[in-house]
């Protein structure tokens, strides 16, 4: 069995949205494949059924048993990487094989905040929906008024 | 706050089953997988036979006598028997054989046609063993009962396939590509979605014709038949057992003169068939053995065909019982093949080299997101209203079949069930008086919101507004995933995001008014994908004293954040 790596730089793997991700792949296989694609997509992962988005890929011909290359990407402006109660959806650079099924995958988190938005469950957190609520009508748009 | 994650979970990947699990089902595959060989040897034994009859040597013979022949046996007491003689090898034989493993009938008319196809004096061919030429038949048995052969195969995949997959070694682990989930996925689903809808148009369609289209054309072309007196020789009512229960039919024999002949006959109308409901067939049998001298219409050009029951009437509307299967099917069958267009989640569903996209964070805001827009309603009032319709016409159309067919005490059984029934027929109630309130209209601007930004919201509401005592207006955040578990498809949802956006008794302040919100930055923004959502909505609630309270959601766009950075909120 072969060997696939992914190596982003500055071991770096969050971004905030319409950020470069870069890096470089290295392989190290039995035998010649045909291809190697590197894949930037988000996949969901959680209690429903998985949807897939790919973003971009770099496809490498015949690139023999041995090797490196360099890659850079940019991220669009979304999806945010995120997890809630019943859903996550989860970033990843996948660098694949073919033939064959050798796959690595090198996980980041795509984020205005540089780290994964957590949603929490209101019903279970009543405190926290008081707590929500309170600086948010503080922050309302002028007065609300009736008649307008 | 209490933070709830799932990553990870529910990805479709079980745990493996126990050894006594894996024992436990390996029987069960086991049933299958015996059962389905069991009778797959069986039909390929008939159909070995059915091929060695092709082969058998097609000889002229003369029909000898033809009649059909009543027999005591309950099952199939009209039987056509037939004579025949054939010349082979130098010698004359004598055959009475019609089609091996025939033995009768339960309809009259089914033997009758045989000896209409079949005359005395008539010379035709039957067909001669050659490794026994006393042994002839007129009618070959079917090679199509080879097809047959296809239905226990399936019962043998599945208890080969489960019990290969239940004791295969697991493959050594390691990362599944996910990408190529993607490639080809919507072409698969768009096939197998024009198959499920091809077999739905042909099986629609080959159901119309015997069913639908021929009995109402036959019915309309007996108004010219000739009412003719008949007289009834059998009547009663027949049960016919089936997975489904017991169906019953009403069967009449009859005989009529015609031009000097007597002929019988027990066509009642040309529909045919059996259905639930036993009281309704007594009547039709009560009918025709009491009545004197009953009317039969004959057909001119064949006398040997009648039938009792001729002009329009209720039941020959279930002949169009294939049609929504065939609207259904052709509809779903175009659809499918001009497929919707592409989600906008999946930007790029193939390995084809995509161009790397420099985004601009401000091109989540499309044009004319500034101006204002007016909400539609996530479901309309008449919308629900139909809904509520169809589920509970759909439910009770069901439960009522079970409650017209069983006993009284098979029917305590069916209470559960009967009050779900009864309870969707005062949901359609509520949704009817719910048609009446006053209908709430909301204006957002800008029309689309990114995270951490603010918008106006006004609402107004047409009709009578007084009625409403407290009105609340609500933002929520919702996750919803679908999935499958099984062959049903079901959805979950979660709120992450409630916000009391305005509350007030104030008749003034409900009729209409307008409020500014400012969306949280640290959460996350609208989603769509095919299983998996991200929702925002906003929840109008007026509430209404002893009436229906007036309940709208109106789902809003939420975008990234305008400048892919955020403040931190605390």
């Amino acid at each position: 069995m072969g060997k696939l790596n992914i190596e982003l730089n500055d071991a770096k793997n969050a971004f905030a949205p319409g950020e470069q991700v870069e890096g470089r792949i290295e392989w190290s296989l039995d035998a010649n494949p045909n291809a190697l694609t590197l894949s930037l997509l988000w996949y969901t992962s959680g209690k429903g059924t998985r949807d897939v988005g790919v973003l971009c890929t770099k496809r490498i011909d015949s690139p023999g048993a041995l090797g490196s290359d360099r890659f850079s990407f940019t991220l669009p402006a979304g999806p945010y990487s995120f997890s809630g109660k019943l859903i996550s959806l989860i970033w990843a650079l996948e660098l694949t094989c073919t033939p064959g099924s050798d796959t690595v995958r090198e996980e980041i988190i795509v984020s205005p905040t540089g780290r994964e938005i957590l949603l929490t469950s209101v019903a279970g957190q009543s405190e926290g929906k008081n707590n929500q609520s309170g600086p948010f009508l503080k922050r309302i748009l002028g007065v609300p008024y009736a008649g307008a | 706050m209490r933070i709830v994650s799932c990553r990870g979970t529910g990805d479709g990947v079980s745990k493996p089953a126990s050894i006594l699990g894996r024992l436990g089902l390996s029987l069960f595959f086991l049933l299958f997988f015996a059962m389905g060989s069991l009778f797959e040897v069986f039909i390929l034994r008939e159909a070995g036979r059915a091929l060695g009859q092709r082969a058998w040597k097609k000889t002229p013979c003369t029909i000898v006598t033809s009649e059909v022949r009543e027999r005591s046996d309950s099952e199939s007491p009209y039987a056509f028997s037939i004579s025949y003689r054939y010349d082979c090898g130098g010698k004359t034989h004598n055959g009475s054989v019609y089609k091996r493993g025939y033995s009768g009938s339960s309809a009259y008319s089914a033997a009758q046609d045989l000896v209409q196809r079949y005359p005395a004096g008539q010379t035709t061919v039957c067909h001669v063993n050659p490794a026994n030429a006393d042994e002839a038949v007129l009618k070959r048995d079917s090679i199509l009962i080879g097809l047959v052969a296809l239905f226990p195969l399936l019962f043998v995949a599945i208890g080969a396939g489960g019990i290969y997959f239940l004791w295969r070694r697991p493959s050594p682990a390691q990362a599944k590509p996910i990408a190529p989930m993607v490639i080809g996925a919507k072409t698969k689903s768009k096939y197998a979605a024009a198959i499920f809808f091809a077999v739905f148009a042909i099986a629609g369609g080959a159901m119309l014709y015997p069913l639908g289209i021929r009995p109402i054309a036959r019915t309309l072309d007996a108004d010219s038949w000739t009412p003719t007196p008949c007289k009834v020789l059998r009547a009663e009512v027949r049960s016919h057992d089936s997975d489904d229960g017991t169906t019953y039919s009403a069967y009449i024999l009859y005989q009529y003169e015609f031009e000097g002949r007597t002929y019988k006959a027990d066509r009642y109308d040309f529909l045919g068939g059996s259905s639930s409901g036993y009281q309704g067939k007594a009547r039709i049998v009560a009918q025709y053995q009491s009545a004197v001298a009953p009317i039969c219409y004959v057909n001119p050009e064949d006398p040997s065909e009648a039938v009792l029951k001729r002009g329009f009437h209720a039941k020959l509307l279930l002949a169009l019982f294939p049609l929504p299967f065939l609207l259904v099917g052709v509809g779903g069958l175009v659809y499918a093949v001009r497929g919707k267009g592409r989600d906008a989640s999946r930007p790029a569903a193939s390995t084809e080299p995509v161009p790397d996209r420099r985004v601009d964070s401000l091109s989540v805001l499309r044009a004319g997101d500034a101006r204002p827009a007016v909400l539609r309603p996530r479901f309309s009032v008449s919308g629900k209203l139909i809904g509520a319709v169809v589920v509970a016409v759909f439910w009770n159309g069901i439960i009522s079949i079970f409650v017209f067919n069983t006993s009284s005490f098979e029917k305590i059984f069916l209470l559960p069930f009967i009050a779900i029934g009864v309870g969707l027929i005062g949901l359609v109630a509520y949704q009817f008086l719910a048609l009446f309130n006053p209908r709430p209209a909301l204006e957002l601007s800008p029309a689309v919101i990114p995270l951490g930004g603010a918008a106006a919201l006004r609402w107004s509401f047409a009709g009578q507004v007084s009625r409403i005592t407290e009105f609340t207006l609500t933002l929520r955040g919702i996750e919803e995933a679908k999935y499958r578990k099984g062959t049903s498809t079901y959805t979950d949802k979660n709120t992450f995001c409630e916000m009391e956006l305005y509350r007030t008794s104030d008749l003034a302040e409900i009729a209409s008014g307008q409020v500014g919100l400012v969306l949280p930055g640290d959460t996350m923004h609208s989603f769509s994908a095919e299983n998996n959502k991200i929702i925002w909505t906003i929840e109008i609630r007026g509430d209404i004293e002893r009436w229906p309270d007036v309940k709208e959601s109106f789902e809003i766009e939420v975008t990234p954040a305008v400048n892919g950075r955020q403040e931190r909120h605390g």
